[in-house]
């Protein structure tokens, strides 16, 4: 963690520093460097660096390079027999996603879409219909950057959503109050910012939304809707979706709440401070765009050298390992991504089946007994699959700090290193040992 | 929502991206006591007979209390859930006014010998309707102020004893375990396997070493504990343990796992189990139903388990959820998130029989019932007469005691 000391193996070249400053940017803004790309940062310099990956602030750009999503068409097989269909879907859908996370050429969108999916988290668990988790993905890439009222305004007529959280069922004169809270709790302002009375009344100016099975959309019918006047968060008017929306987004506590759930994915399990707090939410205030906030947070991580410790959860600890060994899920034997599939759920994490609305947990939690071994066993299973030339051509002194570079370490600490050294002459067991140190598990 | 997307709620739920809760202490503990001497005091003194072991079973989603520990003969409650009320020919009558949800008769048979407590109107005073901060409050014990350490965490803190002193069933660390200064094992089903060779002696290595923040303590800890749970409960679950898919498996199995760890004379006192989907917005009555009959299931079947040991009168099973649901049925034919609740007790050294009183229909507030219980007058009992301490040392001031009925 500290930028200077505690070296054990620091390769040549690039200062400390340096290489904290752009380590930190592949982990925060990307899901680690592919090969040769950390040390290519080094050469081109952190604002170059940083530069580039901004670039991907942008859905404009996705498309071309971009892994085509598998064709999911609805299931119409009745009853148990569509059940294989379903389930087939689904897997296509978890490995589509890793595999666009793996190689896209805008890294920094797909880390965006993977925090909104958390944060809107659904799990197919309940939706059961992969096309409609699709689209709800799409909507999140396309909304990842740009205003948050534009994002929440199209999730609140998300079908999966509204099917995740019974907003289909909720109807004038017949409340169901799911999709009214834990907007408000999970997706807006946060517990203690609202009231049980704010939550029954937002309740109401959802109603009136059914999915149509042909178009497979919202629909709206003004018959289930109640007309209102509602009262919610201190305004009394005949509130309806949009502008339930613009009214909770203005409300002080919402740029606070998202700017410390992006914290917590992209910062720090520690903090923020009320200082960084303020700073953040003064930055995504003015146009409640993260855009200006994911800026503002590299700057951070360049100038400040403060130690920002971030657990890998295990979605982006596997995505930074494919990176780095040249692998991508789909092109594994099918046995071995099944083998994928299950050890990330193991470890507690698959992409479309988040343990609850919630989403998943941040921080030291992922490191339990359990989930060290599926780790351990996954990284086995990958590092066999990946052609480690590159790491046979080095002499076997060099290994430890070519691995370093290969996976954007800036410098292992003296434990590792022994262990390193200690297994240097295989590279397999080189690298299994650092996907597994410490240091690679946290980042800088 | 559906009973299996909650179910993760039981490894990794409510923890929700809003905490760091616990990392750090589970972290600190690390520096206070060594994996390696916990392993080897676990294989060279069991738990003595006589000590008391309590197995915490958390039913995650918020538990319809109104259909589990039913007023089959108050009209108020069919008059409030047309679609969704049991009769008085459904029900499994405990009296002449309440009666158990159909589908918990391995429970009804541990009530007709005497031997399930059933608590009622359990929950804090202004209940919160999230799950996840009600859930928190509850595995806190800290309705007042946040608190990020768990009841049972800090029950850890105050023994000063290693991390298999208590012991989670599957992959993930609920908060209840975690202490300020201490936390808890987790162990998944499937029981662990550790490397050898070049690769395992390198992790054996890195296990338990020095790191600069508290996230690296804790993947650094999480390493000695893979290799110390392994070494310490590879010899009792043996091979011929069945290994079901990753994750922490049925609730019927995790309890198989407890019974077989208590009978084998693991040093553990305090067991952490779970099942989730409870969550009954839409759809309530099959979904429910069903649960609660793999859970009084998985109880009554743990109970016989145990019963065929020598520490039959060591143990007691605890039953909790985060909150009840509304009295009023939805249009979905599902309930929305309410209040008070029952708590399930089954031990020797707690007894059967009613404690609190049930809440009235007739008095709702806000359409909710009313909370008759104190969770902490439950804790705080379990506490004093099942862990032996004191339960001041856990909850400060907490004066409250459960009283029979």
């Amino acid at each position: 963690m500290a930028m200077a000391g505690r070296v054990g193996v620091a390769p040549q070249g690039a200062d400390a520093a340096d290489r904290v400053r752009a380590a930190r940017l592949l982990q925060r803004l990307s899901f680690g460097p592919a090969p040769d790309e950390y040390p290519a940062a080094l050469d081109a310099g952190v604002a170059a660096t940083l530069a580039r990956i901004m670039a991907g602030a942008t859905a404009a750009g996705a498309t071309g390079t971009d892994v085509p999503p598998p064709a999911l068409p609805p299931v119409t097989v009745p009853g148990l027999a569509g059940t294989p269909v379903r389930a087939a879907q689904q897997s296509a859908l978890i490995v589509w996603w890793l595999d666009r996370m793996t190689t896209s050429a805008q890294p920094l969108l797909e880390r965006l879409t993977w925090f909104w999916h958390g944060h809107w988290a659904t799990s197919n668990v309940k939706v059961r219909d992969a096309g409609l988790m699709l689209q709800q993905n799409e909507t999140l890439r396309a909304s990842a950057f740009g205003p948050f009222p534009t994002m929440a305004r199209a999730m609140l007529r998300d079908p999966a959503l509204l099917l995740w959280l019974d907003g289909f069922g909720n109807r004038r004169g017949h409340p169901n109050e799911n999709l009214a809270r834990e907007c408000m709790e999970l997706f807006t302002l946060g517990v203690g910012n609202y009231s049980e009375a704010d939550v029954r009344a937002a309740a109401r100016a959802l109603t009136g939304w059914y999915l149509d099975p042909r178009t497979r959309t919202a629909a709206f019918d003004v018959r289930a809707f109640d007309p209102g006047p509602e009262t919610i968060l201190g305004a009394t008017r005949a509130f309806d979706v949009d502008s339930l929306v613009d009214h909770i987004v203005a409300q002080p506590a919402c740029p606070a709440f998202l700017s410390t759930r992006l914290w917590r994915n992209l910062v720090s399990d520690v903090g923020p401070t009320p200082t960084e707090l303020a700073d953040a939410s003064a930055a995504l205030t003015p146009t409640m765009d993260p855009t200006l906030l994911v800026a503002a947070i590299a700057h951070l991580l360049i100038e400040d050298p403060t130690p920002r410790p971030l657990a890998k959860a295990p979605v982006p600890w596997l995505i930074g390992v494919l990176r780095s060994l040249g692998l991508t899920v789909g092109s594994l034997p099918a046995g071995t991504q099944g083998a994928v599939l299950g050890d990330l759920a193991a470890m507690g994490q698959v992409p479309f089946l988040p343990p609850n609305v919630s989403g998943w947990p941040a921080g030291g939690l992922w490191f339990t007994a359990a989930s060290t071994q599926a780790r351990y066993r996954l990284s086995l299973a990958l590092v066999a699959a990946a052609d480690l030339a590159w790491l046979a051509s080095v002499p076997v002194s060099s290994r430890a700090a070519s691995v370093a570079d290969r996976l954007g370490v800036p410098a292992w600490t003296p434990a590792t290193a022994a262990a390193l050294a200690g297994a240097a002459r295989s590279p397999h067991d080189l690298l299994v040992i650092a996907l597994n140190a410490p240091e690679y598990l946290v980042g800088v | 929502m559906h009973r299996d997307d909650m179910d993760g709620m039981t490894r990794r739920g409510f923890l929700k991206a809003s905490g760091v809760l616990g990392v750090a202490a589970l972290l600190s503990g690390a520096n206070l006591v060594s994996m390696e001497d916990v392993a080897q005091a676990a294989v060279r003194t069991p738990l003595p007979l006589g000590e008391g072991i309590l197995v915490v079973v958390t039913l995650y989603g918020g538990n319809d209390g109104l259909n589990t520990v039913i007023p089959y003969a108050d009209s108020v409650y069919h008059a409030s859930r047309p679609g969704l009320a049991y009769s008085a020919d459904e029900v499994l009558p405990l009296d002449a006014s309440l009666g158990l949800n159909p589908g918990m008769t391995g429970m009804k048979a541990l009530w007709d010998a005497g031997r399930l407590a059933i608590v009622r109107g359990v929950e804090y005073p202004s209940p919160d309707h999230s799950h996840f901060r009600s859930m928190d409050i509850w595995q806190s014990a800290s309705p007042d102020a946040p608190e990020s350490s768990g009841w049972l965490g800090r029950w850890l803190d105050h023994r000063n004893a290693g991390a298999l002193r208590a012991l989670n069933i599957g992959a993930t660390m609920p908060p209840l375990l975690v202490g300020r200064r201490l936390a808890a094992s987790a162990l998944p089903i499937g029981g662990l396997r550790v490397p050898v060779g070049p690769v395992g002696g390198a992790l054996r290595a890195l296990a338990g070493t020095p790191a600069a923040s508290a996230d690296g303590m804790a993947a650094s800890q999480a390493l000695s504990d893979w290799f110390a749970t392994a070494a310490e409960t590879g010899s009792v679950l043996g091979a011929s343990h069945p290994s079901p898919a990753p994750g922490s498996g049925s609730l019927g199995q995790q309890l198989d796992v407890v019974a077989r760890l208590i009978a084998a004379g693991v040093p553990t006192n305090v067991y952490s189990v779970s099942i989730g989907g409870f969550d009954t917005h839409a759809g309530e009555k099959a979904t429910q139903t069903s649960l609660l009959a793999e859970v009084s299931a998985a109880v009554a079947g743990f109970v016989q388990a145990i019963d065929a040991t020598p520490r039959a009168k060591d143990v007691t099973v605890m039953v909790y959820s985060e909150f009840g649901r509304r009295v009023a049925a939805n249009l979905n034919q599902g309930t929305d998130h309410g209040t008070a609740g029952p708590m399930f007790l089954v031990g020797s050294r707690i007894g059967g029989g009613y404690f609190g009183e049930q809440p009235p229909l007739n008095a709702l507030q806000q359409g909710d019932l009313a909370v008759t219980t104190d969770f902490r007058d439950v804790y705080a009992t379990l506490l004093e007469r099942v862990l032996a301490t004191p339960a001041d040392a856990v909850i400060p001031g907490w004066s409250g005691r459960l009283l029979p009925a």
